[in-house]
């Protein structure tokens, strides 16, 4: 498979990826172009204004990486390391509240543009000449179920679609023959609140992401059942289109029942292009050690990271990559889990950048690391670190956002983002107007009003203009 | 950042348009039903009941007319389906297509709406409005609700039984009180089906019973059980989204932020976050008081016993470990080592398996929604729907706007002795009168819906200002108010409508309807529609000859699997049983059922969409369920079409499509079959497998998928 070219109208996508498909099927997808098949959600959508980035990669760092070990120095921390903190603290565990706990990291300025990251990051130091770092960002939870919702859909309460889906929503699939909206969860297991990470809420269930599995077959009821052979699976599918031919006949015109029609064709098709989107043998040995592959400690994370790529490559327009559980959620052993943590992740992420670059790619995708929230600046128990609301730290590559950059800042001590504070709607807002999309336009009618990712008319979300290159 | 908020705030709750209270009345859905003339119209000829003739009068209007009535086989498809949720069986075809009497139609209907399955299909639709599932939701943890199921089987029944629907849902919002309960008294079966009711205020998700952190995310977690209960109520039941009101004026429904927080004291006496119960502790026993307190000392006094014989046990062994080595010893080694300690064991092991024998059975339990609060607290408005930020105390009320003056909420002075506060039974008055705008339009506009695909208000879960117009507002008000004088019997609702001439006719579009009236609001013909997740799964298991009948009981389980997808083991006991038998869990839909639609439950579901997507294709392609119903449907025709190809395709389009093959039909499957003997040919199992692969590929088809 070769890489899609972007600029690829969907008439010459067709005439190049539709040789196999009947007819019919062609007669929908062409109709697709003039915008006239509602059974059809997932056609492409012309962006509303000139987008810098047409696909999303999103790094979930699940369980709220520590910000003031990472990304955040703050030396008033380490000088008062020991004693209480000044003010109050919002707390989760609120009999555990300890000292102020400076950070065991040391800090250095990294790249040509001097961004100051911990010492447990040197490859993503590496990198971050490419990217913006914003260390002001704030969650409206201390809890992890509904920060998650907060970071992935806007609001605190679950039912809401992730903003993955309000992405193919306002664009559409670039591909018909792959999902648009893949999500490539641990071996290890799902994530925290599981499938609620990629749910497609009140929008229509088309838009939900799609978990590749970590082993074995990559997406269910791919390979026709052992006892079908080609040629006998082959004169089934002939069977079913001149049946389906008969009823269509009676019912002309029904774009539905065409989109049916030629979806089993489709279905046919995709039991070779999935596979081989995630057929890694063709990389390079020297692709594989760049992410990692080459030791067990990354091994994991990089495949998923370089599936990403792959499948952003072959046009999938959104792929959420997960670690099991909530490794970040550091309520002990802070220090000694970190240092594990960043051992596993910090080499394939940013490969990912490097990659994504090298090959043209960074530019027309967003790259974006990210947890829920932070943690507390002081002790839980002995050397853990509870949750925090108020600040923590993400960083966004590629797509047209700042690189070098670092936006925001947060107290002496990094509990409270105090400068350019971004909340999860403002960062929504402006990742949809990295894509293309304005974010008042994306509505969907829901229980009587027109409801949107960032939910503007209450929320008052903007796009933080600062964080993009050249604002639109 | 913080002052721009707060402007919003402010700008939502005062600034924004608004609607004075005094307009409200302006908006149709306000104003109680008032029976419209039945319009006249040129082609009256047509018109089968006063309901075509509304419909007609709109067709006309732009010079279009209804489609023809549609032939006898699909007639009977499509009631089947519409009332039960599978196909006619090929001998209740032949009754229908050989029945001549001018009747016959009707009587069919009637067949179907007599059937038990009648229950399944449209309790499902109640279920699935009143947010029902098997799990309480809102963690990840999604933990198990054991009970709801009863809750499940109660509305099937109450379908079944054509039970009046204002008794229905006054049964759901009150059955406790109107039953009598009190927290010491009896609770006798009849008692328990009314109890069964009120799991209605129990629908919403419940994370309670797994909340931790600080104070305030507790109270969070309690307060959301309440507004999700809320939401499920005015939502379900006079179609109003309501959450608007948690913070502020509502900006488009005439409710104040205090009239939201009078809707919620109404449920407080049982939702007061300062005396939770956890929601799986919420059970009431289903036996008289002499009963439970009987109950309760027989097992006290097991526990007592069995625990002495056990401690004289382990005294035994106490004194034989004499010896550092010897404490080490299990009760094993013990008796290997010392013959009279195994004859003690064994004597000890007896009597307790003989006093565990003699445990009372389980008395029956019944996951309720009762009051044990005598004098509960006084609400208090939330400000900015903040947990933490209580304002001024609110009495239970409801929103002035959808009241009249024959229709007030007034609950009645609470006997002496009696610990339910009454609210709910003033609530359910309320609620169900005829004066109320809402609540006969909400539910004859939901029938129409699962009749016709779309409702006459195109978001029945939403009749307020900012709901969609009615495509035939008179001819709602024609079937709300018919509804009511006929008793709230919604069985005759669908007699009135399924004898309609809109509803028998074809689905073949006329050709003018294409630019007059392209998405067929107007109803020129039959709208075409695909089964629902539901209905594809139980058709395709009655086709093959395999659905499981039973009715009602606990839920079948389901799991993941290993890949990730949801499924019931093939195995299971339950595994071919109907699908709104199968465990609910709102984190946990069956893959098959979430590919073609089922909905999570998260909140209420009152429509749903219909997808068209290659997942779909593939699962019906390539998965275990369609191939495992293929196999069955070709050992079918084995048994009851014999060998001739032409009489098992025959028996094949009739199982499956309601009708015989048609000529290209019957031509494409002889090609199939010649060329599939060929992929097979010299292999022993040749001709099964043919018609294993014939036979899902029908259950493929669209001719299958669709009810036309």
């Amino acid at each position: 498979m070769n890489p899609i070219d972007f600029t690829l109208t969907r008439r010459a996508f067709l005439g190049r990826y539709a040789g196999g498909l009947g007819s019919l099927a062609l007669a929908h997808l062409l109709a697709a172009d003039a915008g006239a098949t509602p059974a059809d959600p997932l056609a492409p959508k012309a962006p509303r204004h000139r987008p810098g980035a047409r696909s999303v990669i999103c790094l979930f760092q699940h369980g709220g990486p520590s910000q003031v070990d990472l990304f955040d120095p703050k030396p008033e921390l380490t000088r008062r390391h020991g004693q209480p903190h000044p003010g109050g603290l919002e707390v989760h565990f609120h009999t555990q509240v300890g000292k102020l706990l400076g950070s065991p990291f040391r800090f250095q300025k990294c790249g040509r543009s001097g961004v100051e990251l911990s010492e447990l990051l040197p490859h993503t130091a590496g990198v971050i000449d490419e990217a913006t770092l914003v260390r002001s960002m704030v969650s409206d939870s201390v809890d992890h179920e509904a920060a998650l919702h907060c970071i992935h859909t806007g609001k605190t309460f679950a039912g809401r679609p992730s903003w993955g889906s309000w992405v193919l929503y306002g664009l559409g699939s670039m591909r018909q023959d792959l999902p648009a909206y893949v999500v490539l969860s641990d071996p290890g297991g799902l994530p925290v609140d599981g499938t609620n990470n990629w749910s497609s809420g009140f929008l229509p269930a088309v838009y939900q992401g799609t978990p590749f599995r970590a082993s074995g077959t990559p997406v269910a009821n791919l390979v026709p059942p052992a006892d079908v052979p080609a040629d006998g699976r082959r004169n089934q599918l002939d069977f079913l289109r001149e049946l389906n031919s008969a009823h269509l006949r009676r019912h002309p015109r029904d774009t539905e029942l065409e989109a049916r029609v030629g979806h089993y064709e489709l279905a046919a098709k995709m039991q070779t292009s999935v596979p081989a989107v995630l057929d890694i043998s063709t990389e390079t040995e020297e692709t594989k050690r760049l992410y990692g592959l080459d030791n067990p400690k990354t091994a994991e994370y990089g495949k998923r990271c370089l599936l990403a790529r792959r499948l952003v490559e072959q046009g999938v327009r959104f792929v959420q990559v997960f670690l099991s559980g909530q490794p970040w959620d550091t309520h002990d052993k802070n220090a000694a889990r970190l240092k594990d943590l960043c051992a596993m992740t910090d080499r394939p992420s940013a490969a990912l950048v490097t990659d994504l670059k090298r090959r043209g790619l960074l530019d027309s995708t967003i790259v974006l690391w990210t947890g829920e929230f932070g943690r507390l600046p002081v002790s839980q128990g002995a050397d853990g670190r509870d949750h925090n609301r108020h600040a923590f730290s993400l960083w966004i590559a590629g797509g047209g956002f700042r690189k070098g950059y670092v936006h925001g800042a947060t107290d002496d001590f990094g509990y409270r983002a105090v400068t350019d504070v971004v909340r999860a709607p403002d960062l929504h807002a402006t990742l949809l107007h990295a894509l293309g999309l304005d974010h008042t336009r994306l509505t969907v009618r829901h229980e009587g009003r027109d409801d949107s990712l960032t939910d503007f008319g209450v929320t008052r979300a903007d796009v933080v203009e600062g964080l993009l290159v050249a604002p639109h | 950042m913080r002052r721009i908020v707060l402007l919003s705030l402010l700008w939502v709750a005062f600034l924004s348009p608004r609607p004075a209270l005094g307009d409200d009345k302006g908006h149709w859905a306000f104003r109680p039903p008032v029976r419209p003339a039945v319009p006249t119209v040129r082609q009256g000829e047509r018109a089968r009941t006063a309901i075509d003739r509304f419909i007609l009068a709109a067709l006309e209007a732009k010079s279009l007319s209804l489609s023809p009535e549609a032939d006898r086989a699909t007639l009977i498809r499509r009631v089947s389906f519409d009332l039960t949720g599978l196909p006619p069986t090929p001998a209740e075809i032949d009754a229908f297509l050989a029945d001549p009497s001018p009747d016959a139609y009707d009587r069919m209907v009637e067949r179907y709406l007599a059937s038990p399955h009648y229950g399944e299909r449209w309790g499902k639709y109640w279920l699935d409005a009143a947010g029902y599932a098997d799990s309480n939701g809102y963690f990840n943890a999604d933990t198990d609700r054991p009970l709801a199921w009863k809750y499940r089987d109660y509305v099937v029944r109450s379908f079944n039984a054509d039970k009046p629907y204002d008794r229905f849902v006054t049964e759901q919002l009150a059955g406790d009180e109107l039953a009598g309960y009190a927290p010491d008294g009896d609770v006798t079966p009849a008692m328990a089906e009314l109890l069964a009711a009120t799991h209605f205020l129990r629908n919403a998700p419940d994370g309670t019973g797994e909340s931790d952190g600080n104070p305030d995310e507790v109270r969070t977690d309690r307060l959301t059980v309440l507004e999700g209960t809320l939401q499920i109520t005015m939502n379900c039941l006079l179609g109003l989204t309501i959450q608007c009101g948690r913070c502020h004026e509502h900006k488009f429904e005439p409710i104040a932020h205090q009239e939201y927080y009078a809707l919620q004291a109404i449920f407080f006496p049982a939702y007061n976050p300062e005396r939770w119960t956890k929601p799986n502790d919420r059970v009431v026993s289903v036996a008289g008081r002499a009963e439970r307190t009987a109950y309760q000392r027989r097992m006290e006094l097991i526990d007592r016993e069995v625990k002495a014989q056990r401690d004289s046990l382990a005294a035994a062994a106490q004194r034989l470990k004499t010896s550092a080595d010897l404490v080490k010893l299990t009760d094993d080694d013990l008796a290997k080592r010392f013959p009279a300690f195994a004859s003690l064991r064994e004597d000890v092991q007896k009597t307790i398996a003989v006093r565990e024998k003699e445990r009372p059975p389980p008395l029956e339990k019944v996951a309720a929604f009762v009051e044990t609060d005598p004098s509960p607290p006084p609400h208090h408005v939330l400000k900015r729907g903040q947990h933490n930020a209580p304002g001024a105390e609110v009495a239970p009320g409801v929103p002035a706007a959808f009241c009249t003056s024959a229709n007030v909420y007034r609950p009645e002075p609470k006997p002496a002795g009696r610990v339910s506060s009454g609210r709910r039974t003033a609530f359910a008055k309320w609620v169900t009168s005829p004066e109320n705008p809402l609540f006969a339009r909400v539910l004859v506009n939901r029938v129409w819906q699962h009749h016709f695909g779309t409702g006459l208000v195109s978001t029945p879960d939403n009749l307020g200002r900012s709901g969609a117009k009615p495509s035939h507002p008179e001819l709602l008000d024609y079937l709300a108010t018919e509804f009511v004088r006929g008793g709230w019997s919604v069985k005759s609702l669908h007699r009135l409508i399924l004898a309609s001439a809109v509803y028998r006719q074809a689905s073949a579009p006329p050709e003018k309807a294409a630019e007059a009236d392209p998405d067929n609001r107007l109803l020129s013909c039959y709208p075409l529609r695909r089964l629902d997740a539901e209905s594809l799964r139980d058709a395709m298991l009655l086709v093959s000859g395999e659905l499981d009948q039973r009715l009602g009981g606990p839920y079948v389980a389901s799991h993941r699997t290993a890949d990730g997808s949801v499924e019931i083991a093939p195995s299971h006991d339950g595994a071919r049983r109907r699908s709104v038998c199968l465990q609910q869990r709102r984190t946990q839909v069956v893959t098959l059922l979430q590919l073609f639609d089922a909905p999570a439950l998260l909140g209420p579901c009152a429509t749903r969409t219909t997808s068209t997507v290659p997942l779909q294709s593939l699962a019906l392609l390539n998965s275990e369920f369609p191939r495992l119903r293929a196999r069955a449907f070709a050992r079918r025709l084995d048994h009851e079409a014999g060998t001739d190809p032409e009489t098992r395709l025959g028996m094949a389009f009739r199982l499956a499509c309601g009708r015989p093959p048609a000529a290209e039909e019957l031509a494409a499957a002889r090609r199939f079959l010649a060329a599939q003997a060929k992929v097979y040919a010299g292999e022993k199992d040749a001709a099964e497998r043919t018609w294993i692969d014939l036979c899902q590929m029908v259950l493929a088809s669209n001719a299958f998928l669709y009810v036309e």
